[in-house]
């Protein structure tokens, strides 16, 4: 995971540090039940999003990362669809991968520079920057793991007995939400037209302020500077 | 696979999101792919809202998500935006141009060495003016 970026940096380093996170993370994953076709699917899209993930961080040719990050977003619709959430899955696809990386590459198509540039390929301290990450996920691995591989409770059993109990009280309404992906949809509009209706209102807010800004800032000014 | 077994997968693909996006964001210095590694942090977070509420049984994960989704697109479009600008006045996406800006008393940041001579011309497409024949010309188009 060194790999990112650094030329002058000798690559295998970074395929070391590459082999030996993949090998951490595979032994953090390792409990594999039954084989079916959703854990085949989520370990196919998983690793999709991490190795397209690596190559947005690496890669020195801007529309490649942006094609990368596509592809990372592909796949991570991919999870959502596993994960009851269809109509996620179809928003994101058209936002992320549909508008925002159109702009992306428009942007980068209009704000391009012959030859090879300070900002493609260098890096400002590789180093540091892959350690406080390596830190953070080891931090964030063990803590997720924590209690169990502490005294052999079950993780989140506390907080598994609470949404038990959470679930028995609002089982009358909420019962078949998380079960059917069809009938997940109209569930997710009524909860965010009713309870929700506020944020959504704000949110409405939001874009059309982004939009005014955006127009404004990114307009030429008539006496502009360039 | 268990409930909680499949949260955990994917409570650790959503770091790993994260972190990957974390760390291109700290060292990478062309301001656009700082951004898509800002983008792809999102996308961890999202991860993780959504597994939980899959576990939970409930929407209000998948509600929020929506949210940062309106969210990101707005940042997208304010922060494309503020890009340009950048470029328009530096003519060059290199964060490190701009360390002008840093805290009071620290060193500035000089790069050593020299970059290699390019290798081989990358050819990017170019965006023509519209109405116009187009020119090959070494101007870099700025709208």
């Amino acid at each position: 995971l060194l790999l990112p970026r650094p030329r002058p940096l000798p690559s295998y380093l970074g395929g070391l540090a590459l082999l030996m996170a993949a090998f951490l993370t595979a032994t953090r994953l390792q409990r594999i039940g039954a084989v079916d076709v959703e854990t085949l699917l989520f370990y196919a899209f998983s690793a999709i999003a991490v190795l397209s993930g690596g190559c947005l961080v690496t890669l020195k040719n801007p529309v490649y990362a942006a094609l990368s990050f596509a592809m990372v977003v592909l796949s991570t619709c991919g999870l959502f669809l596993l994960q009851a959430a269809p109509f996620l899955m179809a928003a994101t696809i058209i936002v992320y991968a549909g508008a925002i990386i159109v702009t992306f590459i428009f942007v980068i198509m209009l704000a391009q520079q012959e030859g090879p540039s300070d900002a493609d390929s260098r890096s400002r301290e590789p180093f540091l920057a892959s350690l406080s990450g390596f830190l953070l996920l080891v931090a964030l691995l063990v803590a997720l793991q924590g209690p169990e591989s502490m005294n052999k409770v079950e993780p989140f059993a506390l907080h598994r007995a609470l949404v038990s109990e959470f679930s028995q009280i609002r089982s009358a309404t909420l019962q078949h939400v998380a079960n059917l992906p069809a009938a997940n949809v109209a569930y997710l509009g009524r909860t965010l037209f009713t309870d929700y209706l506020l944020a959504v209102e704000i949110g409405g807010t939001l874009l059309l302020t982004a939009t005014i800004g955006t127009i404004l800032i990114a307009s030429r000014r008539p006496e502009g500077k360039r | 696979m268990t409930s909680v077994d499949q949260l955990y997968n994917y409570l650790v693909v959503g770091a790993i999101l994260f972190i990957l996006g974390m760390i291109g964001f700290l060292s990478r210095r062309n301001l656009i792919i700082m951004f898509l590694c800002a983008e792809m942090m999102l996308q961890g977070v999202t991860l993780n809202m959504v597994a939980f509420a899959r576990y939970h049984g409930n929407l209000q994960g998948q509600v929020f998500t929506l949210f940062i989704l309106t969210v990101a697109a707005c940042e997208a479009g304010l922060g494309l935006a503020l890009v340009l600008m950048v470029y328009r006045s530096k003519h060059s996406l290199d964060v490190s141009l701009w360390q002008d800006v840093r805290e009071p008393g620290e060193p500035p940041t000089l790069d050593d060495e020299t970059l290699p001579p390019a290798t081989d011309p990358q050819v990017f497409p170019t965006l023509p003016v519209s109405g116009l024949p187009v020119h090959h010309t070494q101007e870099t188009s700025h709208v």
